[in-house]
Order: C-alpha cells, then structure tokens, then sequence
C-alpha cells in the first residue's frame, strides 16, 4: 500500500524560489481563480508552467469527471507527491466524495467492495503510475470489460500521464504543500456542508477554462504518441507541450532527447527509445554515441549539463517511497545547474515520464 | 356514536398507527445504521492493522513484493529474471564476538547492516537475506535495471566508504574494527516468492547465486575486499579500475574461476566504452 499523507517525508527548503511575473500570475489566476505555489516555483520555464497549466485544466471528450479526479487522486497517492496528493484529497472533498470515500480509495485494500468499474480504475491508474512493469494491452482489455471505450481509456492514460507530470514537477522541486487548501478541504466535513451538499450543482467541479490550441498535425516529436489520443482534446494539448518543450532556449532538443531517451530505456519502452534516438540523428548524435549512454549512463560527448541530468534522469522513473529521497538525489543539480535551468531539467523528466507512460496506448 | 366521531376515531386510530409504525421503522433504522457503523469502525479499524501489517512487513521482503503477493497477483510468482547477485560477510567476525557481549555484538551488527543497507539503497539495491553476519544482495530483482552491474559494484564501493566510517564511530568505543569480503556475480536466476506455508521469502535461486557466494568467499583467498567475476568486469567500463587475480577452482565449477579486484571508480578515467575495459594484471 503506497504511504498516506501525514507518513511522507518532503523537504523543507524548496528546490526552486518563486519567480515574481505579473503576466503570468494574472493568467493563471483568470484560468484558476488563485495562484498555486507550484506554478510561481516553476514559472521561469515557459514550456514547463504552459504544460503544467495544461496539464491542470486539459479538457476531456470522453472520460467522467469523477473519474478524472479519481484518478488524479490515486496518481498523485502512487507518485507519492506530497503537494498533489494533498491538493487532489482537499479537491475531492471539496467535489462531495466522503472522508471514508476517500479513505478506502487512499487505503486501497477495500476495493474488493467497489465497484467493478471503480475498481478497474484504480488499479490501471496504480499500476500505470507506478510502471513496474508497464502495464500491457491485457490492463486495457481489462478496463474495456468493465465498460470503458477506447477513448475513454486512452483518456485515462493521459490523466495518469498529466497528473504525473504534476507530481514530479512539485516533488522534484519540493514545493510547499498548500497546508491552506488543504485545511479547507478539512471543513467540508461540517453539518453545513453535509446539508448543502444536498443542492444541485454543489457537486459540480468548477471546470477551468480549456488552454486554446490549434488542431493537432500529429508530425512534431513523438507524432504518434499524440495519434493516440485522436478524438479528444487532449491530442492537442500533448502535441502543444511537446512542441513547446522540443523547442526550449534554455534546454537543447539533444539534452531533452537524452532524458526521453533514458526515462525509455529504463521502462524498457522500445517505441520511446526509437522516437528519441530519431530526434537525436537530426541533431548529429550518433546511434553509437546513444547506445554508449544508455550502456553506461555517461559519455565524453556529453556536455557538463547532460552529464549531471542523465544519470538522475533514471532515478526519477520510480519515485521513491519517501520523496525526501529523491528530493535530495535533485540539490546537487540546483547547485550545479542553478534553479532556471533545473525547472527545465525537472520538466524534462517529468514530460519523458509521462510520455513513456502514454506510450502503453502504443503496445 | 356519529358517523362523523366514527371517522375521527377511525382516523385517530390510523394516525396513532402509522406513527408507531414510522416510530418503529425509524427506531430499526437507527439500529440498522447503529450496525452499519459498528461494521464500518471495524472494518476501518482492520484496513488500518491491515495498513501496518503491510507496512511492518517491509521489513522482511520489498514493499512491492508484499503488496503484490497480498494482492495474489502473478507478479509475485517466481519467474527468470537477470539478477546481480552480492554476498558480504565481515572476516573474523566469529572469534570477535566470543569477546564481546552479546548485547553489544547485536548492537554493533545492527550497526553495521544499517550502514550498508544504506549504501546499498542508494544505489538501486535490496536487502534480500541476512545469514549471521553476512548479507546477500541484489539488483535487478524488482524491477527492470539495465544498469545492475554498475550499480551492484558502486555499491560495494560505497559500503567501502560506510565500514570505513563505521569503524571510525566503534573506535570511540574501544571496539575492534570490522573488515569485509564482497563477492559479485550476475546471470540468469529464478526470483519470487518461495518457501513453505509457514516460512516464505523473496529470493532468488540458481547456480549464479552459488557462484556469487563462493567469489565472496575468495576475497579471503585472494586477500582483496571487492571481487567480481569476468561476467560483471565485461559490462564495467574504463571508469572503474578493476585488477585481475588469478584464477582458482571453487566447488561446482568444472573451470577455475577468473575474478577481478575492485580498486576504485573514477569518473575522469577513461572513455566509458564497455566490454574492452582492459585489466591490469
């Protein structure tokens, strides 16, 4: 059983300071109505907050909204990320689901009592999550019994690869938990609140505006990973955050190629692999040199950057039990890299993660 | 009687009715809800010893393997896996504690295998078994790890630096200090969940765990602290300085088995090239 709130160990001192941007801040407050921590620890990256955000708000065709929260729920739980475990438990609670709905979905072993579907549901998202092994196409069958479209699980999948996005970003970067929102989530347990959640609409989530992206093409990196999503809106939000993060000024193409790389190999995603090694001709480095890095996690054609990220990119593929682990594991990188170029490294592994993850949908 | 008293009197009675009938439904929902709530308490009360029971167990087998095998599920069943195997056992230790008594030689082994649980942690490894004053290692056991080789002997490097600075805290206390053999080997295994009903383990089994314990044992042979086999040395590469020793024929084994000293790692040696790391005699 993954750890519970109150049982994680998360960093006190942040691994990336709030940056001050007024336009930014304005925007997401228009989308969210506040400004998350984790969104001003992360803002000097335009690729890495414009995909978090995404991430947060990406409408669906197919796949309920308590699914979605659901799964966001058990992600951030599985991911064993402090700020989005917190945060999706407030929201839940927020939305009408009980102390003891959300108890046993947190404690996992009453699932027998739930619902077939619920159930399913559950565990693809833990088990795609957490990744060890991928889950296979059998995972997908699985859901498809129990009444799941194609859609809908390919939706699915994403929300695990979105959410999962979330979780690294704020648990790489050890943002404070919003103990505020959080405390919030705590009241909705009141005599007033059990009375009012009696009136139409008070379960309702509040549904954030949708980002404005154009159609997808499928033909920018990892084309047919976006393919995989066609129908639902959410092919065009991954191909505008793959888009954004292949063309980063602070983190070369090459460097994030790299991560891709590596996060793939470790998941044994041959597919991932492949399409990161096709960047990489385009950007003159070798099969060789790729099959040196992969064989020994270094190489002198590194550049000092690449050197320090790909031996951490492999650690963050299993995000250890206790976060502080790994949330140590990242100083060495602040103090090598400075917290600029480490937000983008941390949106690399994240996005490479996620992507690898999505890439079930490929199998 | 009217017919107009009649109807109150009849109505009386059926008001009167209906309300120790809606009494006694509300009552036995009140008792039907009272047991819903004892259940739910005890139940909630089960997950959460369920939960520690769990969590305890982490002690005993990886936190994965539990859950997997508490959920009956066929990741758990035992399958062919490449594994990198390390045994480590502390030389002389036996005559050591005939002199200590046993309180502190537990506390100092307690010590020691906290120190290098550590070490081996950090670099993608678990704990598998302790056998008295030894430990057997591995990596690649749980999840898929193209690196273990590397991994499984910069952990012995760092185990390295841990005994050394566990020797340096047991000096402070008049004690002895502690010195180790490791032995490392990697092939195909067998790994999961066996034993009988009453004593199960997650483990591996197969002839390269054998090798791997009787190249730990060499280290006494060959006077060394780290040895590795030929099929480790072949995926090391230039960065780790290894030296070879001679080779010598261990039970089981039909050829004397070439071993390889671990000197050092250094990251600003060599082209990290596998396979072609040459090896100082």
């Amino acid at each position: 059983m993954p750890l519970l709130l109150e049982q994680l160990q998360w960093a006190e001192e942040p691994l990336a300071p709030e940056v001050s941007d007024p336009a930014w801040e304005d925007e997401v407050r228009g989308v969210m109505g506040m400004m998350p921590g984790s969104l001003k620890r992360i803002a000097s990256s335009r690729w890495v907050r414009m995909t978090y955000l995404d991430a947060v708000r990406c409408p669906l065709a197919a796949l309920a909204s308590g699914d979605m929260e659901l799964a966001g729920l058990v992600t951030a739980q599985e991911n064993a990320c402090r700020y989005c475990y917190g945060a999706a438990r407030a929201r839940m609670k927020m939305i009408g689901f009980t102390d003891e709905m959300v108890d046993r979905i947190e404690r996992n072993v009453q699932l027998v009592e739930a619902e077939p579907r619920e159930r399913e549901l559950v565990q693809f998202c833990r088990n795609l999550a957490r990744s060890k092994p991928r889950p296979s196409r059998q995972a997908r069958e699985k859901l498809k019994e129990v009444g799941y479209s194609e859609l809908q699980t390919a939706e699915l999948a994403f929300v695990v690869a979105a959410a999962g996005f979330c979780n690294r970003t704020s648990t790489l970067l050890a943002v404070p938990p919003e103990v505020e929102m959080e405390g919030f989530g705590r009241q909705q347990k009141g005599f007033f609140n059990k009375l009012s959640s009696w009136l139409p609409g008070k379960k309702q989530p509040a549904k954030l505006p949708p980002p404005n992206h154009p159609p997808p093409k499928f033909d920018g990196p990892y084309g047919k990973l976006v393919r995989t999503l066609e129908g639902s809106p959410a092919a065009a939000v991954l191909e505008a955050m793959l888009n954004a993060a292949f063309s980063s000024e602070v983190l070369p193409r090459r460097s994030l190629s790299l991560v891709f790389a590596v996060v793939a190999h470790t998941l044994e995603c041959q597919i991932c692999e492949t399409g990161a090694a096709e960047i990489l001709d385009g950007e003159g480095f070798s099969r060789g040199d790729l099959g040196e890095v992969l064989d020994t996690l270094a190489s002198p054609k590194l550049t000092e950057l690449e050197a320090l990220v790909i031996p951490w990119a492999r650690d963050t593929v299993w995000m250890p039990e206790q976060p502080a682990r790994i949330q140590s594991r990242t100083r060495p990188l602040l103090d090598a890299l400075g917290p600029r170029v480490l937000v983008e490294a941390v949106g690399a592994a994240a996005l490479a993660n996620s992507c690898v993850r999505l890439a079930m949908l490929q199998v | 009687m009217t017919a107009a008293a009649a109807a109150a009197a009849a109505l009386g009675l059926a008001l009167t009715a209906a309300i120790v009938g809606l009494a006694a439904l509300a009552w036995s929902a009140r008792r039907l809800r009272a047991e819903v709530d004892r259940h739910r308490t005890a139940l909630a009360r089960s997950v959460e010893r369920l939960g520690h029971i769990e969590q305890s167990f982490q002690r005993f087998a990886p936190l994965d393997v539990v859950e997997q095998f508490a959920q009956g599920s066929s990741a758990a069943e035992p399958a062919h896996r490449n594994v990198t195997i390390m045994f480590a056992d502390l030389k002389g230790f036996t005559p050591l504690s005939e002199r200590i008594p046993p309180a502190e030689m537990v506390e100092m082994l307690n010590g020691y295998f906290r120190a290098m649980n550590g070490a081996l942690v950090a670099h993608h490894g678990h704990l598998s078994r302790l056998m008295g004053d030894g430990l057997m290692a591995l990596f690649g056991a749980l999840e898929n790890n193209p690196w273990q080789t590397a991994d499984a002997v910069k952990a012995a490097l760092a185990m390295r630096e841990a005994l050394a600075a566990y020797n340096a805290e047991i000096a402070k206390r008049g004690l002895a200090k502690l010195e180790f053999g490791i032995g490392i080997h990697t092939g195909d295994v067998v790994a999961g969940v066996m034993g009988s009903d009453r004593f199960m383990e997650f483990t591996v089994i197969g002839d390269p765990v054998n090798l791997a314990a009787r190249v730990e044992a060499l280290t006494r042979i060959h006077n060394v602290d780290i040895l590795v086999t030929e099929a480790v040395r072949k995926t090391l590469d230039a960065r780790f300085v290894t030296r070879a020793m001679p080779p010598v024929a261990v039970k089981g084994k039909s050829e004397p088995v070439a071993t390889f000293a671990i000197e050092s790692f250094d990251p600003r040696r060599g082209r990290p090239t596998t396979a072609e790391t040459p090896a100082t005699p």
